[in-house]
């Protein structure tokens, strides 16, 4: 079922959690709240689930308001980052404990509490003790509690934080495959990009009790709407300069110090907005933070941020005639791919992946190069915040 | 779950550690003074009960007549009974009444929860004797029950309630209910509040919650408490003797008189030999019983 959250604002004291904010969740959709440690996720979890009132705004799910409605009436499962299991209780017991609240036939509680151990394939387990079970297991017990309620719409809190590495990614693909598999809307909460990008169908950013950006993985990644965007989700060179006439392209360039990079297809429709200009710069916030917004706005002559990924450039030989000169600061190995540090001459320092396949061998710090954009390159010029630092440096 | 996914999972589960550890070096004198004050004396008051004695005095072999003639006495089991009843009757009671207090302690804070605490805890801050006499002057004849009763009018005689079992009763759960509230606050702090927050999400009403989710997780503190007070209880002396007045007996009285009065040191160390063994089985018993209660809280090997 849809949730939709309308002017929701938290404070704990005088001390705001969160800023009036409207989210809505369509139908069946799988979303992931991501933002640092205290930016008021889970506040915002907790006002869905009825354990927190917020001072103002309403939260409906479907049609219905749901804002007054106590947490034990609400029908919205949340999955706690605890487990939180009730440790005097079997599996089966633990799983069967929403069951006979809703005073289900016995033979109907026992055959829905077995459906639910056989999705999360725990049946074996049924008599054991939380205490007697691994994290992940114990994870997908309280998985199975709150889908035994079949609950309207499914609240997880960084279910998966507590668990380590390997089992993390493996319980990471099992949760996924679990919900498309009800079909339930989620609202999922981690502070793990990585866990966002691979699992939602949108993401909403969170900074600070805002959202800061509300769009699809992609977007997020390619048009972030703001340099907290940015460099919240991967790897970011995030370059100030101006956007100038010219280039190639027919369109305009960045340019920073006595560079210059070419603007690009997404980038040109930018400065295309930048020639008509006179568009004041808009909240980067809510559901006004779509992916439209970085073409139209900005001042001229006013200092922007340009992003460019580091896997959207790539190191050419000092001799190569394209691209700007640098030398290897820093260099780091991650496996499948190198990662460099390149100060440009008279420039910032920019972040390079190269993929391992791709690269003749490694380079040796204090290298010559040269840095250019690559063929799959799209870079973003972030749209002006709203309390404009053009000027600013 | 993959086979090698449970596989994984069982390499998780930490094996419990339950050891008997010998006693390390700086436990050590507490361990003699422990032996020399409590084991020693003890162990010489129940050699008492198997030695041939006239009075106080060792006048033969092992014998075990007089627990034969204390075992065949109807008098000594009715007592025995009534000493086992009443510190069963204060163990529950102290149960009941000191639940409620223990959760009002757990929820409210600052001043008023010291007031709470150093209200239940007064009784282990006084003497024993000052006590009982602080009970006298409330139930008896002119007390302040009585008065309050018959000015209200509800009476029209004193009742009488001192030296009787009833203020045996009360002057022992006010004296023990501390033993049962203390470890319930630790149990009851103790559950992890996301476990209610889980079951309020489930759809459960406060009074499930209440039931179904928080009680049965004190129940350790709660068989602490439990423990505590009735071992202490059944050994219970001084309030016995002096709310129970003249007419009242208990295996403690029992036990002082035969030693004090009659000189018959046997008899006093076969009952107190009894006592003791009793109120241990007891207490297996009763921790056999929450063991079976709090499989969960256990891990497995
Ligand atoms: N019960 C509370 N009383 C006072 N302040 C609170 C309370 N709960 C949260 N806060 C504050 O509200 C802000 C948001 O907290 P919240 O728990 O929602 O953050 P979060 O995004 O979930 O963080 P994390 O990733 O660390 O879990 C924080 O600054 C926090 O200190
Ligand atoms: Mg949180």
């Amino acid at each position: 079922m849809e949730i939709v959250l309308t002017g929701v604002a938290k404070s704990y004291g005088d001390q705001p959690a969160l800023y009036p904010l409207d989210l809505t969740v369509k139908e069946g959709e799988f979303v992931t709240l991501l933002g640092p440690s205290g930016c008021g996720k889970t506040t915002l979890l907790r006002i869905i689930a009825g354990f927190v009132t917020p001072n103002q705004g309403r939260v409906y799910l479907g049609d219905t308001d749901i804002t007054d409605r106590p947490a034990n009436r609400r029908e919205v499962g949340l999955l706690f980052q605890s487990y939180a299991l009730f440790p005097h209780m079997t599996v089966a017991q633990n799983v069967a404990f929403g069951l006979k609240v809703r005073r289900l036939s016995k033979r109907r509680l026992a055959e829905q509490v077995e459906r639910m151990l056989d999705l999360v394939s725990m049946s074996e387990y049924a008599g054991r003790y939380p205490k007697q079970l691994s994290g992940g297991q114990q994870q997908r017990v309280a998985l199975a509690r709150i889908l035994a309620i079949e609950p309207k719409v499914l609240l997880l809190d960084e279910p998966l934080s507590a668990l380590d590495r390997q089992l993390r990614i493996q319980m990471q693909l099992e949760l996924a495959r679990l919900i498309a598999e009800v079909g339930i809307t989620t609202m999922f909460v981690t502070h793990d990009q990585e866990e966002a990008l691979t699992m939602s169908d949108r993401i909403a950013v969170m900074d600070r009790g805002t959202i800061a950006q509300y769009d699809t993985p992609g977007e997020v990644y390619d048009h972030p709407s703001s340099e907290f965007v940015a460099s919240f989700i991967g790897r970011s060179n995030l370059i100030k300069g101006q956007v100038v006439p010219g280039g190639a392209a027919g369109g305009a360039q960045f340019r920073f110090g006595p560079h210059s990079l070419p603007l690009r297809a997404d980038a040109a429709r930018g400065a295309a907005g930048l020639a008509d200009g006179a568009e004041p710069p808009e909240a980067a916030g809510g559901r006004a933070a779509t992916s439209g917004i970085g073409h139209r706005e900005g001042g001229t002559a006013g200092e922007r941020t340009l992003l460019v990924r580091p896997d959207h450039l790539e190191l050419l030989p000092a001799t190569a005639t394209a691209g700007l000169p640098g030398t290897v600061a820093t260099f780091q190995d991650l496996g499948e791919a190198f990662i460099y540090g390149v100060d440009v001459a008279d420039g910032p320092q920019l972040t390079v992946r190269v993929p391992r396949g791709r690269s003749e061998g490694l380079l040796a710090v204090g290298t010559p190069v040269r840095v250019a954009l690559n063929e799959a390159a799209a870079e973003w010029l972030i749209p002006a915040p709203a309390d404009s630092r053009v000027g600013a440096s | 779950m993959t086979a090698a996914g449970g596989a994984l999972d069982a390499s998780l589960i930490e094996p419990e550690r339950r050891r008997f550890r010998a006693i390390p070096a700086p436990l050590l004198p507490a361990t003699i003074m422990m032996i020399i004050l409590l084991v020693a004396p003890l162990a010489v008051l129940l050699s008492y009960s198997v030695l041939e004695v006239n009075g106080a005095a060792v006048e033969g072999g092992i014998s075990f007549a007089t627990f034969g003639r204390l075992l065949s006495s109807r008098y000594f089991w009715f007592l025995f009974g009534r000493t086992f009843a009443i510190a069963l009757g204060v163990t529950l009671l102290c149960l009941v009444i000191g639940y409620p207090i223990a959760f009002l302690i757990t929820r409210v804070h600052g001043w008023l929860r010291a007031v709470i605490l150093v209200a239940v805890a007064a009784p282990l801050l006084t003497s024993g004797i000052i006590r009982a006499f602080a009970w006298i002057v409330i139930l008896g004849k002119q007390g302040l029950v009585n008065f309050a009763l018959t000015s209200t009018g509800l009476v029209d005689e004193p009742v009488s309630l001192l030296f009787q079992v009833r203020s045996v009763v009360i002057g022992m759960t006010q004296l023990l209910l501390p033993f049962m509230v203390i470890p319930l606050i630790s149990a009851i702090q103790d559950v992890p509040a996301e476990t209610t927050h889980a079951a309020r999400n489930l759809g459960a009403s406060e009074f499930r919650i209440f039931w179904r989710v928080l009680i049965p997780q004190t129940v350790p503190g709660a068989a602490a408490g439990i423990t505590l007070v009735f071992a202490l209880g059944y050994s219970e002396f001084t309030l016995a003797m002096l709310l129970g007045g003249g007419s009242f007996n208990y295996l403690s009285i029992y036990i002082y008189d035969s030693m004090t009065s009659l000189l018959d040191w046997g008899r006093g160390a076969a009952a107190a030999a009894l006592l003791l063994a009793s109120s241990l089985l007891t207490v297996v018993i009763l921790n056999l019983v929450v063991r079976r209660l709090t499989r969960w809280s256990r891990q497995i090997n």
